[in-house]
């Protein structure tokens, strides 16, 4: 027979044991989350990939070359303003035939109305496939990474560190001095096109002071290529010093808590 | 035990915990371009005025080579480098019956050299050769001794021969830049479609001629290039022509219609059929392999339109699969070294341009444009290069055709053929 004692611990551990094994799941679950969000990125290459098929339908006119130079072209006019969506403006034409539509609306029927309308708007449609059309046949990596402004693995929110700032605040700095970073480095990171068709990652932490120094940086991560690793370093570097960071976040820059991803 | 689970909860938490990283994406890499500063060679010692003049040249043809790979080099002839450029320093001394060649390519902390020691006669002759050899050398230093395109050569179909009305297209062989240009054939009669087996050894080459009877004969041949030596592989009636060397050098696939229909055919180097690769009423012809030779594109008809089409080597027919679907008419297929993807010509605007198709039907993109009349496509054996050849019509009744060499991308580097009649058919080889 067992005692109560016995019981007591025995209970005790099976109820750790229990804990444990909910904390266990949770991790590999978050883990497996992040992969099949990655998996998901992949899937929508392969959609837009299969679209390719569909929209050709005659020899391309245009060459890869032209093609190339409107890309850089575009991708230059969405440098310089990023967030802007370009609405189309409303002719006096098209102002006078609102008018007149308005009036005719009370008297004509619903179908007609709906009619009409599709065909003012067919020619803005035409123009918005020609673009995706000219989208087409090129490089997604350098896209898909250009839209990537991620800010890592954000799985705790973190303690206060330092100050009143809400967890909310000192992300928002810790992006806006990211996007710095990211731009203070970009012209540094050159690569010679062996290693770059290799596809390596590697991440490098770094720590610094709160006038911007680099105090230290070393590798997290290895890409496994030394020349790699050594050419991400080297770029941190040399583009140091980097400018102040805001007082709520330099606690954690100072402290290593940044990581910079070559390239993610 | 309880210890146990602690350390256990405790490992488990400090892992969640240990996620709480900021990584910040710095984003894909720009292609590092390196500056080379090429001096002139350096003598050492007495010399011949003729191995002087050729050492002269040196640093002209390197920097010729390495303006093939805009993207990852600029060369310069210049006496001094700047602290972020190469230098490349060439040092050589003739001794009694050889030439001895020293190249040092350095910057801040990087450093490469290497000694080649060349026997004077093969310095005489091949001392284009010997600089190519260099370029290779800063080539393989800095793109990680990846092989560069710069010991390569091509193979290619001349009319410069000619007399009056009487055209005679030979075969000629050229470093991949378009210097050191030799004869390979003298038959005075026209030759078409070259092929030229992996090991370099032979080329196979049909030659189009009249019988007495009138009737026109197209028969393959092959040429040991060594020896000079020809002989006839297959003078079936009628077509044998379009051959392309299988990989392992032994076996090549050609087209013929001795049946009455084109075929494509896969023969020993006798002459003697292996396989039948085609089997369609339709006209099967101009077949391309990847390296390993798993895999055939041609050009057939079967659709009624010339369109391509590639299939498993191993099952044939039954894998035969459609990949072009767009052009009025499709012309020499030709399968990149990976077998991925696929270049061609196609009929568009009055005249042929290069396109490029993915080997699954998809990614057609358009290659030349407003460049003259393109044809014959072939890839450099990285795939990184593709050499046609371009025709200009300069009259009514004249019109030149060049060889010139561009990027896969379409990006048009130089023209490798100049004044040396009409050249067709370029064939690249390692």
């Amino acid at each position: 027979m067992y005692g109560r004692e016995t019981f007591q611990r025995e209970f005790v551990e099976a109820f750790l044991i229990h804990i444990a094994l909910v904390v266990c799941i949770l991790v590999i679950g978050q883990a497996s989350i992040f992969q099949s969000k990655l998996s998901e990125q992949e899937v929508e290459h392969k959609l837009i990939q299969s679209a390719v098929r569909v929209d050709v339908v005659g020899m391309p006119d245009l060459t890869l070359q032209e093609l190339k130079k409107i890309e850089e072209s575009l991708s230059r006019v969405e440098d310089e303003k990023p967030k802007e969506e370009v609405q189309p403006v409303p002719t006096q034409e098209a102002k006078e035939e609102q008018e007149r539509f308005l009036v005719k609306k009370r008297k004509n029927d619903l179908k007609s109305i709906l009619e009409r309308y599709q065909q003012k708007k067919l020619p803005l449609k035409n123009a918005r496939t020609k673009r995706k059309r000219e989208n087409v046949n090129l490089d997604f990596d350098a896209q898909d990474i250009k839209k990537l402004k991620l800010l890592g693995n954000k799985v705790q929110e973190g303690t206060r560190l330092h100050g009143e700032a809400t967890s909310a605040e000192v992300e928002r700095e810790l992006a806006l001095y990211s996007d710095k970073l990211r731009e203070k480095i970009k012209p540094f990171w050159k690569l010679p096109s062996f290693l770059k068709e290799q596809k390596l990652r590697a991440l490098i932490q770094v720590h610094i002071s709160q006038n911007g120094d680099l105090l230290k940086s070393k590798i997290f991560e290895s890409s496994g290529n030394d020349d790699y690793d050594q050419i991400a370093l080297n770029a941190v570097k040399e583009a140091a010093p980097f400018m102040q960071p805001p007082d709520v976040v330099w606690l954690k820059v100072a402290g290593g808590e940044l990581l910079l991803g070559f390239p993610l | 035990m309880l210890k146990a689970t602690f350390i256990l909860l405790f490992f488990m938490l400090s892992l969640a915990f240990a996620q709480e990283k900021y990584v910040v994406a710095v984003g894909e890499a720009d292609l590092l371009q390196e500056t080379i500063v090429v001096n002139t060679v350096a003598l050492e010692g007495e010399s011949d005025v003729l191995v002087s003049r050729r050492l002269e040249e040196f640093p002209s043809i390197i920097i010729n080579d390495l303006s093939f790979y805009p993207k990852f080099f600029v060369g310069k002839q210049v006496s001094a480098a700047l602290e972020n450029e190469f230098l490349l320093k060439i040092t050589a001394k003739q001794e009694q019956k050889t030439v001895r060649i020293k190249s040092v390519l350095s910057k801040k902390g990087k450093y490469f050299e290497r000694e080649q020691v060349i026997p004077l006669g093969e310095f005489r002759e091949q001392y284009r050769h010997w600089a190519h050899r260099i370029s290779d050398f800063v080539f393989k230093s800095l793109q990680g001794g990846k092989d560069s395109i710069f010991l390569s050569e091509i193979v290619f179909v001349s009319d410069r021969t000619s007399v009056g009305d009487q055209v005679f297209k030979e075969l000629y062989i050229m470093d991949f830049d378009g210097s050191n240009v030799r004869r390979l054939t003298g038959h005075r009669g026209i030759v078409i479609s070259p092929a030229v087996s992996p090991d370099k050894r032979f080329v196979a080459y049909s030659l189009l001629k009249k019988r007495p009877n009138g009737q026109k004969e197209i028969a393959l041949y092959l040429l040991d290039i060594a020896t000079r030596k020809e002989r006839i592989l297959s003078n079936r009636p009628g077509i044998n022509s379009g051959a392309y060397f299988h990989p392992d050098g032994e076996s090549l696939y050609v087209s013929m219609s001795f049946v009455g229909n084109t075929e494509i055919y896969r023969i020993d180097l006798k002459g003697n059929i292996i396989e039948q690769m085609t089997k369609n009423y339709a006209e099967d012809v101009d077949p391309s392999l990847n390296a390993d030779g798993s895999m055939m594109t041609f050009l057939s008809s079967r659709s009624g339109k010339a369109m391509i089409y590639t299939m498993d080597t191993k099952k044939k027919e039954e894998t035969s699969k459609r990949i072009s679907y767009v052009g009025t008419f499709n012309a020499t297929p030709r399968f990149s070294p990976s077998g991925k993807e696929i270049v061609f010509s196609s009929w568009y605007d009055n005249k042929f341009d290069l396109f490029r198709i993915g080997a699954d039907g998809l990614g057609l993109v358009r290659l030349t444009k407003n460049f003259g009349s393109n044809e014959d496509p072939v890839y450099s054996f990285d795939g990184e290069f593709i050499a046609f050849n371009s025709k200009r019509v300069l009259s009514r009744k004249r019109a030149v055709q060049n060889l010139y060499i561009a990027t896969r991308d379409g990006l048009i580097l130089k023209k490798i053929s100049d004044r040396f009649g009409n050249c067709t058919s370029p064939r690249w080889i390692k």
